[in-house]
């Protein structure tokens, strides 16, 4: 069966195509996948790791550093591989891709980092200021680092965004996700984590031009896709 | 494989459409028949054509129907006064009864022919090449990967033979035009005229072979009937921007796809290459 | 245009001199500007006139045809030597097959007296030339009276009027250095002679010449 299918280009990424690009971002945009409120976070910040805000603790006038960082995505294209899991209800359909991912999130315990009162009216509200021990105590806690691990799996749909007659912006966009090992957090972590992944895949899209590897420098009409089918993202174009 | 790009007969279609617009040439020639000094000026550009993708393991692009159009200006000079016998005009003598002198006989003038005429004749080149075949090779070049296509041999024959009419009318006006402004010949044009198309035609055969020689010279320095260098037909940069430098934030680097290796084919009727990134 | 000079002879003229008195004269082909006499090749013709001859107005005509010999640089008389009866007369003119070649004079002398000079004609000297372009040319007797010429294209008109006109070659008297006629309307292919009636040092030059409008087409 002809892979044009009547249009006079045909254009695929192979999931493992799209993991070795996925492994050279991951190397180059770290702070795509790296989050920390200093002074967690190793390297430099903004360019090592995104820079978050603290945590705050409700009746304090402080916050808690902490840290998030994902491990490589990996992406698997319908049908799904036999190496891949997906816990349920997540399954792999037709046109659908998954991600898996482990997220490791950690808190620097007893370390406190003023922050302003966002209750103007609160007699008890102070000014920043040196935190204190909710007990009363002015002793600091010596802080602890502790650390959690998560896994992540959500499956989802390929788009496109418009970039003119002559090219697209082709992605992916997850709609449903699960989150292990977070028992009564899971929907909250499951909300948290979809936007954040989104976002994340939001960054790495790739123009149909790039797609087809950049042969037609005058432009492609996409006619047909994306489809994710066969282990391949595709799309079908015509020739400007 | 981690990446596939397939083109359909219709898009090679594209791709050899562009290469065939671009397939024009202009070049002069020269050269000499006896009293006749002919110029040629040849321009032809390609047109036309439907591509076939042919299966591995032939794995060839063959055109279809490619029409080879054009112009070759010709410019035939002669000298009339090597070619035409010496005439004095007129034809007998006038004399005239002057007193005290006699009866006086005005001299008569040999015509001294003018200087060489150059007759220009443009004649159309419009011939079709019914099947042209290429073969498909992947050259990696330092920062490309190039796909690129290769004629195989094939012959034109190219037959000006029915364009001598042309060329014999041409300069029979001419000459025809230059004679008629000499006083006296009236008479005598016609066969002058014949004259110079029998000195012309004996050699036309040779004239228009040698030109039609020439066109076939000049066509094989299209760059897409080389036999020996590949005109690319897709081109693949190595290295591709996917992620540009400096965005969204200054000091991004940017994220490429590097193409490590790429190969090509033709399977069911379409241009198939693939792609392995690193 | 044609060009037309009794003192710059080209192959449409011819010179004619009638020899009224016997005796050995010598002539040159100068082609050199006044002036330049001493550089004037060298090369002396002779024309020997007898005693006997005819009686004026009933002499024959002798042909003299200059050839222009590129490689001496000079012209070549045929007959290079030449012998007639008194009140015979000679007529000089050029053949060539090409245009390039020189304008040139006669110059005679007998017995080292001036004789004869197609640049400055005396009685009975005649000057001939031959229309080859069209057009209205306006000449002068010795730089003083004018003559007009109107020449026509010979496909102006159809071919049996044209054959007709082409048997005759009008002759222009000059009398005390006026043309009679004065105008004269002839076709390319027609000879016009000049003939000096009366007058010395003639000389017959254009002074203006314009062409004429397109030949219509009969």
């Amino acid at each position: 069966m002809a892979l044009t299918n009547g249009h006079d280009v045909f254009a695929a990424l192979h999931e493992t195509g799209v993991n070795k690009f996925i492994h050279n971002v991951f190397l180059a945009r770290r702070y795509y996948f790296h989050f920390a409120v200093p002074p967690l976070g190793s390297g430099v910040p903004g360019t090592d790791f995104a820079v978050l805000p603290p945590l705050p603790v409700p009746g304090t006038n402080y916050g808690l550093a902490y840290s998030l960082d994902i491990s490589q995505p990996v992406i698997d294209f319908t049908p799904q591989d036999a190496t891949s899991t997906l816990p349920p209800p997540l399954t792999l359909g037709p046109n659908q891709f998954s991600l898996s991912a482990d997220v490791q999130i950690c808190l620097l315990c007893g370390f406190h980092i003023p922050i302003r009162d966002p209750n103007p009216n609160d007699p008890r509200g102070k000014e920043p200021g040196k935190g204190r021990h909710p007990q009363g105590d002015d002793r600091e806690q010596q802080p602890e680092r502790v650390c959690t691990h998560l896994q992540l799996w959500a499956v989802g749909h390929p788009t496109v965004a418009n970039l003119g007659a002559t090219d697209k912006l082709i992605g992916l966009e997850i709609d449903d996700i699960v989150v292990k090992e977070v028992c009564a957090l899971e929907k909250i972590m499951e909300c948290i984590t979809e936007d954040a992944v989104n976002a994340l895949l939001e960054k790495v899209r790739l123009t149909l031009s790039r797609i087809a590897l950049g042969a037609f420098p005058v432009g492609l009409i996409l006619e047909d896709g994306p489809k994710i089918a066969d282990d391949q993202l595709e799309a079908w174009a015509k020739i400007v | 494989m981690d990446a596939t790009l397939a083109v359909s007969e219709s898009g090679a279609n594209h791709l050899m459409q562009d290469l065939i617009g671009l397939a024009s040439i202009a070049r002069s020639g020269s050269g000499t028949w006896g009293p006749f000094s002919v110029g040629y000026d040849v321009n032809i550009h390609l047109a036309g054509g439907t591509v076939e993708l042919i299966d591995a393991p032939s794995n060839r692009v063959r055109v279809h129907n490619v029409n080879v159009l054009g112009t070759v200006a010709t410019h035939f000079t002669f000298d009339l006064g090597a070619i035409l016998p010496t005439i004095c005009i007129p034809p007998f003598q006038i004399c005239v009864d002057i007193p005290f002198i006699g009866t006086v006989c005005t001299p008569q003038i040999c015509i001294p022919w003018p200087p060489p005429l150059t007759v220009s004749v443009t004649l159309p080149i419009a011939l079709t090449i019914t099947s042209l075949d290429f073969g498909i090779l992947v050259q990696s070049n330092p920062t490309t990967w190039v796909v690129g296509i290769l004629l195989f041999p094939f012959s034109l024959a190219i037959d000006l033979s029915p364009e001598a009419g042309a060329i014999i009318s041409a300069i029979s006006a001419e000459v025809h035009s230059i004679l008629s402004g000499i006083p006296l010949i009236g008479d005598l044009i016609a066969g002058l005229v014949d004259i110079v198309l029998n000195a012309l035609t004996p050699l036309l055969g040779a004239i228009l072979s040698a030109i039609s020689g020439f066109i076939n010279t000049v066509l094989m320095l299209l760059d897409l009937f080389s036999l020996t260098v590949p005109v690319p037909l897709l081109t693949f940069n190595k290295i591709q921007p996917a992620l540009p430098a400096n965005f969204p934030q200054p000091g991004d680097l940017e994220v490429d796809i590097t193409l490590a290796a790429l190969n090509a084919n033709i399977l069911d009727h379409e241009l198939v290459a693939t792609a392995d990134i690193a | 245009m044609d060009i037309l000079n009794s003192q710059q002879l080209t192959y449409l003229d011819g010179y004619l001199h009638a020899f009224r008195e016997p005796g050995i004269y010598t002539y040159r082909v100068l082609f050199l500007p006044r002036g330049y006499e001493g550089s004037e090749p060298d090369s002396a013709y002779t024309i020997e006139v007898g005693r006997e001859g005819n009686e004026p107005g009933s002499g024959k005509q002798h042909d003299i045809t200059l050839r222009w010999d590129a490689s001496k640089r000079a012209y070549q008389p045929e007959p290079a030597q030449l012998s007639l009866g008194v009140n015979d007369y000679v007529l000089w003119h050029v053949t060539t097959t090409t245009v390039a070649i020189p304008p040139y004079s006669i110059r005679g002398a007998a017995e080292d007296r001036p004789a004869f000079d197609s640049r400055a004609m005396g009685q009975h000297d005649v000057f001939t030339h031959f229309f080859m372009t069209s057009g209205d040319y306006t000449y002068t007797i010795s730089g003083r009276v004018e003559g007009r010429i109107s020449v026509h294209d010979h496909r102006e008109v159809d071919p049996s009027e044209y054959q007709k006109r082409t048997t005759e070659a009008p002759v222009v008297r000059i009398i005390q250095g006026k043309p009679e006629p004065e105008r004269l309307e002839v076709f390319t292919g027609q000879t016009v002679v000049w003939v000096v009636e009366e007058g010395e040092q003639v000389t017959i030059a254009v002074k203006r010449a314009t062409e004429r409008s397109q030949a219509k087409p009969r």
